[in-house]
């Protein structure tokens, strides 16, 4: 079934609207004056990254085999930027029942719906890779001037477009799979833990290829590498035939993954009915259950579940980290638990709002940690030891999602407000590291620091609901001086001029 | 040859694979008719309608729209659908919702003949203004007049209805009349049977998933006295309740 590219776009737009004039336009965003500060403050960390990488990078010059061994080491760690972007917008998009419900009453087929939604997924990944990139490009466009434009095609940018496209054609041939298989109601899940098995792949392979990059650069070798199979095709064949080739390419993989597009169908369930035994009923309440019957909080719990078990077996990572993935659901229990707010004669305070939140939260992460602990015990005691500080990582995670979630509400499961909220905490986060590297912190300064980071989530969190409840409640509405009235004469429309017959008869 | 705006074949539909919501449906919709789907909830009216705009996969069966297949673009160009509740892109403006409904479906849309429709349903100087500030009727009133500018051969109307207002209601009625009468057709999805019995002209009555009745209005009315009538003897019969 042919797509209509020109109608996927007009579905893309409209999205584009929900996105400036609802998601841009929430809690604190509200205000201009705010927006302009976020962004100016972005464009600072943006130009801030940029100038450290400049000051890095300018003694290089125009060594050419340095800066191929950079360049090569770049699209290495890009394409593992790539992979963990495309698996963060999956799980966003997952999500997203509720906005798509948006164009059930648009002349639109379902593989157009997919192919407006896909392009939105591609944006939001490029706005990740982007800002990735961004300071070794610039650094690098100011130290080689206009001789790094080849050389960030063929290493940066090719390399992540065709990563992507690869991504979401094994992605769709996946999906079509596990159709084919008949296991659509845990498509979800399976095609979410591929995504994640081939990040875990990748990133065990990421030191062999730097390795072979830096030989390569050591014994002034032509090696090939697949991960960078452009930039080697560009030094074997020069850059305008790799620029072409991989551009060809691209198309084709484009077109091909379009072809594959699947239908976007209503999910039937959001919730999964977990039955409730006497002991449940009575210590969980709905703000619990919102959570743990969730769909995703069962994506999130088996990607959990596949960490786990992958980090037990890998001591680099202590696994009691594994289980800072159960805080996404964080994210959406605001905007999910709303219903439980508006019922008559429910009337709480806005810490105990705050409370039942993260108490949902910390039961399915005790849930997960409890028997996590005891298996960590008897396989590697001595990991337990650094347990405590994965555990509080986690109980941070916790007040982080569920901060961001309530300043920027999931509002009909958009995924736009939720990655606008994690880039916004990521770019805070990443300006506190920046700053606390600069100033040289003890430990306990840090600990202390970020303790106060935590405690300002929190107060800010309650206040937003507080904020949120009095918007609901129209709070700060005045009651008016005029009465509204019809500021036209009646219709009459085709009615007769009898007046003594209700109109409603006098068909 | 003249095309039937909707014709479903043997649709069969289950939501858990085990009980089926809709069993070996077929229904046909003439040009030029107003058909009246009724049932109970749960009936599989709701299902009946998304599946015919492949909002849910089908899953046996088939249906066609005009005579396309119901999942190709051409088959989304000839029917409308206004869903049962009030769920539009809030964030537009009516004229802007208006105008990407008629780009999608391809027709040059009269945005003054929209707004004399607006000030007719009693929204005048709405407009411009966005979806969000309308009340659940307003938004109800905003799906039928895009319908009514769109005018495809088919429009299928899930409960639209019972939100608006008596003086809306009437409107739509002699709207939905005209329709008629340029040879375009209605699936009217209420439960309100003197609205029925008013304007259609053919009832399909489901019940957990069957059809119960396929006959016109008239015949109908003419043996039961009444849909109303008609509906409440069949709750009550042996047939249902064993």
């Amino acid at each position: 079934m042919p797509v209509r590219l020109k109608h996927s776009l007009a579905l893309a737009r409209m999205l584009m609207l929900f996105f400036s004039r609802r998601v841009l336009r929430k809690g604190a965003l509200r205000a201009a004056p705010v927006r302009l500060a976020v962004a100016v403050g972005l464009v600072a960390l943006l130009v801030m990254g940029a100038a450290v990488a400049y000051s890095f990078l300018k003694d290089v010059g125009g060594d050419t085999e340095i800066w191929r061994f950079l360049f090569e080491v770049s699209t290495v760690s890009l394409i593992l930027w790539v992979q963990i972007a495309f698996l963060i917008v999956k799980i966003l998009f997952m999500n997203s029942e509720e906005i798509l419900e948006l164009s059930f009453q648009l002349p639109v087929t379902n593989r157009e719906r997919s192919v407006a939604f896909m392009i939105y997924e591609i944006s939001m990944t490029g706005i990740v890779v982007a800002l990735g990139a961004f300071s070794f490009s610039v650094a690098a466009l100011l130290v080689l001037g206009p001789a790094a434009i080849p050389q960030l095609l063929v290493s940066i940018i090719l390399p992540v477009v065709l990563a992507y496209l690869l991504l979401s054609a094994i992605y769709q041939i996946l999906a079509r799979v596990v159709g084919f298989l008949r296991l659509r109601s845990i498509e979800n899940v399976l095609l979410i833990l591929a995504l994640f098995v081939l990040l875990v792949f990748y990133s065990s392979r990421m030191q062999g290829l730097v390795l072979e990059a830096s030989q390569a650069y050591l014994n002034k070798d032509e090696k090939f590498a697949w991960a960078t199979a452009v930039s080697w095709v560009a030094h074997q064949y020069g850059a305008p035939a790799a620029i072409g080739a991989a551009t060809a390419l691209a198309i084709a993989v484009f077109f091909l993954v379009i072809r594959l597009a699947p239908s976007r169908y209503i999910r039937h369930s959001r919730y999964i009915d977990v039955p409730a035994g006497r002991w449940a009923r009575r210590l969980l309440g709905p703000y619990d259950w919102c959570l743990l019957r969730s769909s995703q909080t069962m994506v999130n719990a088996t990607t959990t579940l596949v960490l786990f078990v992958y980090l037990l077996f890998d001591s680099k990572i202590n696994p009691i980290w594994s289980f800072a993935i159960l805080s996404v659901g964080g994210l959406y229990q605001f905007a999910a638990t709303q219903p439980l707010r508006v019922l008559v004669g429910t009337t709480s305070s806005h810490w105990r709002i705050y409370g039942l939140l993260i108490r949902a939260q910390l039961i399915l992460l005790a849930l997960f940690a409890l028997p996590g602990i005891a298996i960590l015990w008897i396989v590697d005691a001595q990991a337990l030891g650094q347990g405590s500080t994965a555990l509080l990582g986690c109980v941070s995670g916790v007040l982080i999602t569920t901060c961001v979630g309530i300043i920027f509400p999931s509002e009909k499961d958009n995924p736009f407000s939720v990655f606008v909220g994690m880039s916004l905490v990521g770019a805070l986060l990443a300006l506190a590291v920046i700053s606390v590297g600069l100033l040289q912190l003890p430990p306990v300064a840090i600990a202390f620091s970020f303790a106060g980071i935590l405690l300002l989530l929190v107060w800010y969190g309650v206040y937003a609901i507080k904020e949120s409840e009095m918007r609901r409640r129209n709070v700060k509405g005045k009651v008016g001086g005029e009465l509204r009235s019809r500021s036209h004469n009646f219709n009459r429309g085709e009615r007769s001029s009898s007046v003594a017959l209700p109109h409603v008869l006098d068909g | 040859m003249i095309m039937k705006p909707l014709e479903i074949e043997h649709l069969r539909y289950s939501y858990d694979g085990r009980f089926n919501v809709v069993e070996d449906v077929s229904l046909t919709v003439e040009q030029g008719a107003i058909v009246g789907l009724i049932g109970p909830n749960g009936s599989g009216k709701s299902t009946l309608i998304k599946n015919t705009f492949d909002l849910l996969r089908l899953q046996s069966g088939s249906i066609r729209l005009s005579g396309h297949e119901h999942t190709s673009p051409e088959a989304m160009k000839q029917a409308i659908y206004l869903a049962s509740n009030d769920y539009l892109p809030e964030f537009l403006s009516a004229r802007e919702y208006v105008a990407l409904m008629a780009k999608l479906f391809e027709v040059n849309v009269d945005h003054a003949k929209a707004a004399e429709l607006f000030t007719m349903f009693s929204m005048e100087g709405r407009y411009d203004h966005l979806i969000e500030n309308y009340s659940h009727g307003m938004r109800k009133k905003t799906q039928l007049v895009s319908a009514l500018l769109m005018r495809r051969p088919l429009t299928v109307i899930d409960e639209t209805l019972n939100g608006i207002d008596l003086e809306a209601l009437y409107l739509a009625e002699k709207e939905f009349r005209r329709i008629r009468d340029e040879g375009r057709s209605i699936v009217l999805c209420t439960h309100d049977f003197s609205l029925l019995e008013r304007l259609a002209d053919h009832i399909v009555f489901l019940d957990h998933g069957q059809m119960v009745f396929d006959d016109p209005t008239a015949d109908l009315v003419a043996e039961h006295g009444s849909l109303a009538t008609m509906v409440f003897e069949y709750l009550e019969s042996d047939v249902r309740c064993p």
